[in-house]
């Protein structure tokens, strides 16, 4: 069978069965040549199943797996690890604690030119100077950086990271994703990483693919993730949402908040759904809306609004002018996404 | 079925399966012995039911329950009190006091027993430094109360080790407690500590009946009847082993039901910590005048446990020496002990390889089996592998019977778990994350196994070596029964001259031996340390 090779990695049909559990259920998937793909979904929901398929760490039960042009699963091949050319950052980072800080960026090296290598690497992850360093010597970023540098230095075709931020300080977290990102820019690398933590994957990634119970509900880019999500299971899983009854009927919907622009034609029974910041708030004592109840974050607030007989959340930046029992007009900015009304 | 399951859910195929058919292999090595034992006394039929009704069955069965009872009666009275004084009180000197309390666990028990005949025997030191008082007898040595003797104080140990982790591990609050509830010291002790102590008191009272039930050196250097020896009479005696393969596995039989019944009546109370977090520690206890009582309580037990064989040793060294006896031993004799041990701790190891990868990488029904059944040479006496592998050998293997391969063999199948545990434990700790790294950054399994998971295994192959070669350098019965005729080692030796009450020319033998042993220890302790 012949498959189109744009895609770095392309997975077709793949399932995954441990213990009569179907972990993955027919996962269709691919991700283009030089890009960063995040798969997200919470725990269980096979993401890192998935990853260990594409590294070759479990075998899959049916459907196949293609690195570039080569097809390296399915249920008759299994391409062993050590021949995919599959970098892996793992979670707990895996350092390997009897060797150096160089030996470790060394060990999937050819003795040609390997300190010339690890030098590079060691310079591009910023740690010049470490390699003789043991890895318990080491802060939990400077570790994360030689697992990416270790990763790297075969020169992989796919890097996979595995929750590669998860082990980090929240103050530490957000500096080191973005130095990782920039990392793999500089050298192009199409890298795949698995993460529960949406913000994570919405800021870091090109393209990212919602895992949930097994099965791949979307695949697309953050923004039209966030803003135009296929399904309410997406919508709610990936930020926070609002979802109210309405009537469509071609581009419009008659709902609570009155008569609203559609992102597409719909017809029927729909379920609408309005992301907080969408509702725009207007103090006026003839307004449609009542403020409730008030949770001030700094940078922003979220805001509970009664509005007849629903009740929405609205977010907005900090503002003076806004107080519970306070009358507000509310409106909604933006065409609204709808679903086939369950 | 459980290979299909083994192979579908592994990535590659082939080092599973071969792990499993070589351990597989090594796991039936371990349970043929026993099994041959087994087939031995079904085939022989009439001749082991005449065996088993004999009178002296009986009288050896009884003989056994009588000293593994009064063993475990003796050592719960020395031990307890020595863990409570050692953990619980202001006792003056309680760490060098535990130390030494603890020592007769690297002293093998027929150097204990030859030191209790060698100083309070019929021709000992003690008669000797008495004649000339006019005392013309001693107390006998030999028989019930020598063998009793020797075996508490080889078995207390390990009540004092089981009771002193319960006893930190107790909960003050529990106490406390009783006592904001009107109870005084006493009936707090009975009411609420013991019941605490119990399942220590059962685990610690399990391994002392085991060990006084399997042990061969000293019940039989001090002459009494019980399994062990009755067996070896028997074997030595007649041409028909069929006897001693009948009280073999009533041995076994009796140790198995023991097991089982501890199982059975460890009961449904639960005795942990009622609160979360850490313990505190609980409050010394000050001995006030009782320390002089606690003291001398302590001297006396470390007077028998440890400096009795030490003075046999010195004064017959010395008495040797003046009369030219001393240094009869072949030197090649600690050879041969070195050389049995080391080879036995490498050929323990190398075994116990394919059994823990398999256990620990690929966990499965089949897998903890194969593991398991590696443990039956920890459950059987030394003297029932020993004769198992005997009969083996002699009728399957001609050509290896009296050769050193079935010793380490044999030496193999009793201390493969003591390697097992510690390699497991080492692995354990060793992340497989650590190994899917290595195969990820293009290196075949083989490869990972050399340059990751071996190094990072070094000090669990260190201590279970160690563990082995201790092991073998103590064990006796099976050095007895299936060296190579002419092979003789520190253990044979010891036995041999005490047997032959030339007690001159065991000390040296009984001083190489322990401090060969006192060496491996250290190395263990040092390992142990590092890691």
């Amino acid at each position: 069978m012949h498959e189109p090779t744009k895609f770095a990695i392309n997975c077709r049909g793949v399932s995954k069965t441990f213990n009569a559990t179907k972990v993955l259920d027919q996962i269709d998937f691919q991700l283009p040549s030089g890009s960063l793909g995040a798969l997200l979904g919470p725990s269980g929901c096979g993401k890192t199943t998935l990853l260990r398929l594409i590294a070759g760490f479990e075998t899959l039960d049916q459907g196949q797996i293609w690195l570039g042009e080569r097809e390296i699963a399915s249920a008759k091949t299994h391409v062993p690890t050590e021949q995919r050319q599959i970098g892996m950052v793992f979670q707990e980072y895996a350092l390997f604690p009897h060797l150096t800080v160089g030996q470790n960026v060394g060990y999937g090296l050819g003795r040609q030119a390997r300190q010339q290598r690890i030098d590079e690497l060691l310079e591009l992850v910023g740690l010049a100077g470490l390699a003789k360093r043991m890895p318990h010597e080491l802060s939990g970023g400077q570790q994360q950086r030689v697992a990416l540098a270790r990763a790297l230095a075969p020169n992989p075709q796919l890097l996979l990271l595995d929750e590669p931020f998860s082990n980090l300080d929240a103050g530490l977290r957000d500096q080191v994703r973005s130095a990782t990102k920039q990392i793999l820019r500089q050298v192009g690398a199409t890298a795949l990483f698995v993460t529960h933590d949406q913000e994570e994957a919405l800021s870091l990634a090109d393209q990212v693919t919602v895992m949930l119970g097994g099965k791949v509900m979307q695949s697309a880019s953050p923004h039209e993730l966030y803003l135009r999500p296929t399904s309410q299971a997406v919508a709610q899983f990936v930020g926070e949402a609002n979802f109210l009854a309405g009537s469509a009927r071609d581009n419009s919907v008659e709902c609570g908040l009155g008569q609203l622009l559609l992102t597409k034609p719909m017809h029927g029974p729909v379920t609408l759904m309005i992301r907080p910041e969408a509702l725009q708030l207007v103090p006026d004592p003839t307004g449609n809306g009542q403020i409730l109840g008030q949770r001030f974050y700094g940078h922003h607030q979220l805001l509970d609004v009664q509005i007849g007989a629903l009740q929405l959340a609205a977010r907005t930046g900090p503002r003076l002018d806004l107080a519970p029992n306070l009358r507000v007009a509310v409106s909604v900015q933006g065409p609204v996404v709808a679903f086939e009304a369950a | 079925m459980l290979f299909k399951r083994l192979q579908l859910t592994r990535p590659r195929r082939w080092p599973a399966l071969i792990l499993t058919i070589s351990a597989g292999l090594i796991a039936l090595m371990m349970v043929l012995p026993l099994g041959y034992l087994l087939l031995r006394t079904s085939e022989a039929g009439d001749a082991a039911w005449a065996q088993l009704q004999r009178p002296t069955t009986l009288r050896v069965f009884t003989g056994s329950a009588l000293l593994a009872i009064t063993v475990t009666a003796g050592s719960l009275l020395i031990g307890l009190p020595l863990a409570w004084l050692t953990t619980r009180t202001n006792l003056p000197g309680a760490r060098i006091w535990l130390g030494l309390i603890m020592l007769p666990m690297a002293i093998p028990s027929y150097i204990g027993a030859w030191a209790i005949i060698a100083v309070l025997g019929p021709r000992g030191l003690l008669q000797q430094w008495l004649a000339p008082l006019g005392v013309e007898r001693l107390p006998e040595v030999y028989g019930f109360w020598g063998a009793a003797g020797a075996l508490i104080l080889f078995g207390y140990p390990y009540i004092v080790l089981n009771v002193r982790v319960a006893l930190r591990k107790l909960d003050p609050a529990l106490e406390e407690a009783a006592r904001s509830l009107g109870q005084r010291s006493g009936q707090i002790f009975w009411r609420i500590t013991l019941p605490q102590l119990r399942p220590a008191l059962a685990a610690g009272s399990l391994l002392v009946v085991l060990y006084a039930l399997s042990d061969f050196g000293a019940v039989s250097l001090l002459r009494y009847s019980s399994f062990t020896r009755a067996i070896y009479l028997q074997y030595r005696a007649s041409f028909d082993r069929t006897g001693a393969a009948v009280l073999s596995l009533l041995l076994v039989g009796l140790a198995c039901g023991l097991l089982a019944a501890e199982a059975l009546s460890r009961g449904r109370a639960r005795y942990y910590r009622s609160s979360a977090g850490v313990s505190r520690q609980a409050k010394v206890v000050a001995l006030g005048r009782w320390r002089w009582p606690a003291l001398i309580f302590c001297a006396v037990v470390v007077l028998f446990a440890v400096v009795l064989p030490i003075v046999a040793i010195v004064a017959w060294l010395i008495i040797g020496i003046r009369s030219g006896q001393a240094w009869n031993l072949q030197l090649a004799d600690f050879g041969n002990s070195l050389l049995a041990a080391s080879l036995a701790a490498l050929v323990t190891i190398v075994l116990a390889f394919p059994v823990v990868f398999l256990a620990v990488r690929y966990p499965s029904r089949l897998t903890s089996l194969i593991e398991r059944a590696t443990y039956v040479g920890y459950a059987l006496p030394g003297i029932v592998v020993a004769l198992a592998l005997v009969f083996w050998g002699a009728n399957y293997l001609p050509w290896a019977y009296q050769t050193l391969g079935l010793l380490i063999l044999a030496y193999a199948v009793r201390f493969l778990p003591q390697a097992i545990g510690s390699l497991r434990t080492s692995l354990l700790q060793i992340n497989p994350r650590l190994e899917e790294a290595g195969r990820s950054l293009g290196q075949p399994p083989w490869r990972v196994v050399l340059s990751i998971t071996l190094p990072l295994l070094r000090p669990g192959i260190v201590s279970g070596a160690a563990l082995v070669f201790l092991s073998t350098l103590k064990e006796l019965p099976a050095t007895l029964l299936l060296g190579p005729t002419g092979f003789h080692t520190l253990a044979t030796d010891i036995w041999n001259n005490t047997t032959e009450l030339r007690f001159s020319q065991t000390a040296l033998p009984a001083l190489l031996l322990m401090l060969a042993a006192c060496g491996s220890l250290a190395l263990l302790l040092a390992n142990e340390r590092k890691t």
